[in-house]
């Protein structure tokens, strides 16, 4: 089933990575939006009906734990919120998944451990959807 | 402190350049005498600094115009010559980026500190060794057969 997909990051080129790792990966997404910071990511998942958000957390005007702390006030983390992020130190990480974010990538990252990622939370690219939690993840 | 700082450093700049640049980076200390002298004009540099109570460190990166087109072509997965100066600049921000945030997670696992933004320019004037006076922790890299520098600076406020 095609995904909508929001990514969230302040390096273009970053947001490139993602996309073509996607893509690369065999996921159909249906729409892809794409944010430099916080504050335009809220504006979006304000607007558009997301499944997947894949965000940094180092961001100029509002970073991805503001977003995540801002999105769980409202009641309105996205089912599948995953941190792209050159933060690596487990405080801060544990953090985030406390306030929704369901996983985590670091970067630098090989393409195969997004994917890895996207096919415990979001199913493997045919559909099937692993009966497996963030459990299974880092932590 | 220094001593370990420099060495996640230098540890984080080859997992960067090697996992996400596709670029290999060899230590090489001998190459930072010959390169002083050289002009800085046309090299990207790169900056982040991480803070922490009074103490602020400057972790530095500057890379010849050949090897930052080359990174960013590397990640983008486009041509050399497709690039233009913003996305040379962005990519070259976001690989100090990375490479402040492996330090981090090296020397800083109870996130103490706290990290900036990145921060990057072309340089335009000056020599490479008025670059490298500011840090106290310096290192070059040779990677393939071109040269990229790096270095700390330490600051108490």
């Amino acid at each position: 089933m095609p995904i909508r997909v929001l990514i969230v990051d302040d390096s273009a080129s970053m947001r490139a990575v993602v996309k073509k790792t996607l893509s690369a990966a065999g996921y159909a997404v249906e729409t892809c939006l794409e944010a430099q910071n916080g504050a335009e990511a809220l504006e979006i998942l304000h607007r558009e009906p997301v499944d997947v958000v894949l965000s940094d957390l180092h961001m100029p005007e509002m970073d991805g734990l503001e977003l995540l702390r801002t999105l769980q006030k409202e009641g309105k983390v996205p089912p599948c919120f995953i941190l792209v992020t050159t933060e690596g130190r487990k405080e801060r990480l544990k953090e985030a998944l406390g306030l929704g974010a369901r996983g985590y990538v670091s970067k630098p990252f090989h393409p195969e451990g997004l994917r890895k990622i996207l096919s415990l939370l979001v199913g493997e690219p045919d559909g099937e959807q692993l009966e497996q939690g963030p459990e299974g993840l880092d932590f | 402190m220094e001593n370990n700082w420099s060495k996640a450093l230098r540890a984080s700049i080859s997992d960067v350049f090697s996992t996400m640049f596709f670029m290999v980076p060899e230590w090489d200390p001998e190459l930072l005498a010959e390169l002083g002298p050289q002009k800085a004009e046309g090299w990207y540099q790169g900056m982040v600094v991480v803070s922490r109570q009074q103490v602020k460190i400057g972790l530095w990166v500057w890379c010849p115009p050949q090897v930052s087109r080359e990174l960013a072509a590397n990640i983008m997965a486009l041509e050399p010559g497709d690039l233009d100066s913003e996305q040379i600049l962005d990519a070259f921000r976001e690989m100090i980026n990375m490479v402040a945030g492996g330090v981090l997670t090296t020397v800083d696992p109870q996130s103490s500190w706290t990290m900036g933004l990145p921060q990057a320019h072309l340089c335009d004037h000056g020599s490479l060794g008025q670059l490298l006076a500011s840090t106290k922790e310096q290192m070059a890299f040779n990677v393939d057969d071109r040269p990229v520098l790096a270095g700390l600076s330490v600051q108490s406020v």
